[in-house]
Formats: C-alpha cells, structure tokens, sequence
C-alpha cells in the first residue's frame, strides 16, 4: 500500500509536468496530495502509531485544499488578465 | 484485507486514467472515482473520519474543477484535445517517481512483518477526536487560521478589477 501511495504522487508529479493548463496542473496537485495523505497513514500502521498518522493524514488532507484554493484564485486571476490558462506562455502574471 | 486491495487497484486505475487522459472531463471524473476509491480504502482499514473527509474534499474538488473548467471554456466542443508535453521533464519526473518508489520499497522492508497488516477499530473517532483536541489543539488552530486566511486571501486575488479588462 505504501508502494501505491509512491506511486498515486509518482503519477501526480507527472501529470504537473505533462499537462498544459492551469487546471491540469492542479490535478496533479491533488494527486500528489492523496498519495502524499495515503503515505502518512499507511505509515503510521507500519509504525504501530496508527493515530498519529492519521491525525497527519487529516491535516494534510486539509492543507491540501488550502492550496487548492489559492491555485483556482491564481487561475482566475490568470484567466482575468490572460483570457486563457494555458500555462506555456506565462513567464510573470504581472500583465 | 483482500477489499483493500480491489479498492487499491481501482485507484490506481482511475489515477493512471487521470493522469494520463487528454479530455479534461473524463480527467476529472477520474479524479472523483480515485478519490472515492481511496476513501474507500481508509474505510476499510479503519480510518471512517479520513475517509468521510477524503469522500467530502474529493466530491467538492470535483464539483469546482467542472465548475472551472467551464467557466475556462474547456468543456466547449470546439476546443481541441490539449496536446501533452512529452519532453526530457516528463521522463525526469518519471524516473523521479521510480527512484521514490524504490526508496519506499527499500525502507518498508526494515519493519516487521507483523505490523504491515491492518488492524481495525485502535483509531475510532472517539480516540482521534480526543488526541485532537488534547494533544493536536494547537495544530488545530493553525489549520484553522490558514483556512480562514486562505479563503480571505483567495477572494482578494481573484477579485474583479474594471482596469485589466482590455
């Protein structure tokens, strides 16, 4: 289960790299996320801490939506001066 | 034991799926199913309230994707397949993920045997809400701050503003 834990952030971590617009990268995020999430409780059980790593879990769960949400406030901030998301042509989001 | 393992394969598929599908809706509906499939999991070990909270932040997530995606004008019918960047960055990250992968792999061979099962009912809500509140408080309340600040600082960011219109 660890192993699949890797490998969910493995296949966020490429789907940030690999996909062209704003809202492809913040599902690799989320990946990253949930694998990073099923990391630390998979984790705790390993380490017969199962409480703690799930508390962990809990608070990386909910960070994780915090980032989310400045990655849609970026992305809306983007598309307002931009009118697109694509994410090759932007090197400053100053206009 | 063996329902984890059948809710373990569905996520992995439906990441797979996620990550690697051009069409924006049928990557999101992947990400749902993933997510879904990963409360699933924490249900059958034992974790209900990480689960019901991974079910609840992977239901709305998906719902302002949908939502965004939109409002972006990528659910239009005249907008093409977006064309993945295959280049030296996506193998690197490959390869990364491989090398995290085996480092796991190495690392969870030092634990006993014995305790890379799961066992059911040690964290009920119960227990986890009590460390919370007795030994987690503070950890609490900073999340809680960032959240707030979080949401205030997105309303900022994202607001309207007449002169950046062209």
């Amino acid at each position: 289960m660890m192993v699949l834990s890797g490998l969910i952030g493995a296949l966020g971590l490429v789907c940030m790299v690999s996909r062209k617009t704003l809202l492809g990268l913040l599902i690799g995020v989320q990946l990253l996320i949930m694998g990073s999430t099923m990391m630390f409780v998979f984790a705790g059980i390993s380490a017969g801490l199962e409480t703690q790593g799930h508390i962990f879990g809990l608070f990386i769960t909910l960070g994780g939506v915090a980032q989310i949400v400045v990655g849609y406030a970026l992305a809306i901030r983007l598309f307002f001066i931009r009118k697109q998301t694509s994410i090759d042509d932007i090197r400053m989001l100053k206009q | 034991m063996s329902i984890s393992y059948l809710f373990a394969g569905i996520t992995l598929i439906a990441v797979i799926l996620a990550t690697f599908l051009n069409q924006t809706r049928q990557a999101i509906l992947s990400l749902w199913i993933a997510g879904l499939a990963m409360g699933a999991i924490y249900l059958t070990i034992g974790v209900e309230l990480l689960a019901i909270i991974q079910w609840i932040v992977s239901t709305l997530v998906t719902v302002s994707f949908v939502f965004f995606a939109v409002m972006f004008g990528e659910f239009n019918p005249s907008a093409l397949p977006q064309k993945r960047k295959i280049n030296w960055l996506m193998f690197l990250s490959l390869c990364l993920g491989l090398a995290f992968i085996g480092v796991i792999w190495l690392g969870i061979r030092g634990f006993p045997a014995q305790s890379q099962s799961f066992s059911l009912g040690l964290s009920d809500l119960t227990s986890m809400g009590k460390i919370l509140t007795q030994e987690y408080f503070l950890s609490l309340e900073i999340l809680g701050l960032i959240l707030f600040f979080v949401l205030v600082g997105g309303g900022v960011i994202s607001r309207f503003e007449g002169d950046e219109q062209e």
